[in-house]
């Protein structure tokens, strides 16, 4: 199985290759000239996709994520992350799995496109392209759909 | 009487010894799937011919490496489980 990890830390892209990645890529929340988008304060992060299409955007952190109307009408025209680390290191993992698997049959739905990323910062937290299938299959995506999000950003379907 | 099917995935440990491999297999997989998932996927971590490999049921494999993956300590230590590949034999996942 391959794929791409759309978010690593620096020096993790070799190890992330041995794991089985045909690809992945080294990307800092805080990396200037990056359409990635991450914060806690909803209107921002908003105004922010509204202005910056084909962002990449991760939502975990916003409160009320998984049944936000407004922000999923915003995540239009853009990639949402869906990251392995957020969950795991979740202060309660069940419940954030909960939550995500809402906000995935959401993206489903509304037909917004989505990754499965590992967000690794260090070794310990590097998964495989396995992993993240089956994180991806416990977000209730079928292994289509989780195979898919595998794919580099930027790929049309 | 019919066997069971069983499915074989090879693991990259990280910071685990071999000796410690199979306890820490079943923590997770309880810990993740609970008594009845664990019934369910059968699970057994094993060290053989130098790999790291864990034996579950047909069709729970998904559940297993998920609980695999979610594991990042085990006595106080931080270890990583990852699955590398999944197969049908023993013989067939290390030939590849």
């Amino acid at each position: 199985m391959k794929g791409t990890d759309n978010r690593l830390g620096k020096g993790l892209s070799a190890k992330a290759k041995r794991l089985g990645f045909q690809n992945a890529v080294e990307r800092e929340p805080s990396e200037r000239n990056s359409k990635y988008v991450k914060g806690t304060d909803k209107r921002t992060l908003c105004s922010a996709l509204e202005k910056n299409k084909d962002a990449f955007a991760n939502v975990f952190q916003l409160r009320e994520y998984w049944r936000d109307d407004e922000l999923h009408a915003a995540l239009k025209g853009n990639c949402v992350e869906l990251c392995f680390a957020d969950y795991a290191n979740a202060r309660d993992p069940a419940k954030a799995l909960n939550k995500g698997r809402s906000f995935a049959r959401k993206l489903v739905k509304k037909r917004i496109d989505y990754r499965l990323t590992s967000g690794a910062t260090d070794e310990y937290a590097l998964r495989s392209p396995r992993d993240l299938v089956a994180f991806g299959i416990l977000l209730g995506l079928t292994r289509e759909q989780s195979i898919r999000a595998l794919r580099p950003l930027g790929d049309a379907e | 009487m019919m066997r069971d099917k069983s499915r074989w995935l090879l693991i990259d440990a990280l910071d685990l010894e071999a000796a410690a491999f199979p306890e820490c297999v079943d923590e997770a997989v309880r810990r993740f799937l609970g008594v009845s998932g664990a019934s369910k996927a059968r699970a057994r971590g094993e060290a053989t011919r130098g790999v790291l490999v864990v034996k579950c049921a047909s069709g729970q494999e998904d559940e297993v490496i998920a609980a695999l993956a979610f594991k990042s300590e085990f006595k106080g230590k931080r270890v990583a489980l990852r699955t590398l590949r999944v197969s049908g034999t023993l013989d067939a996942l290390l030939e590849k």
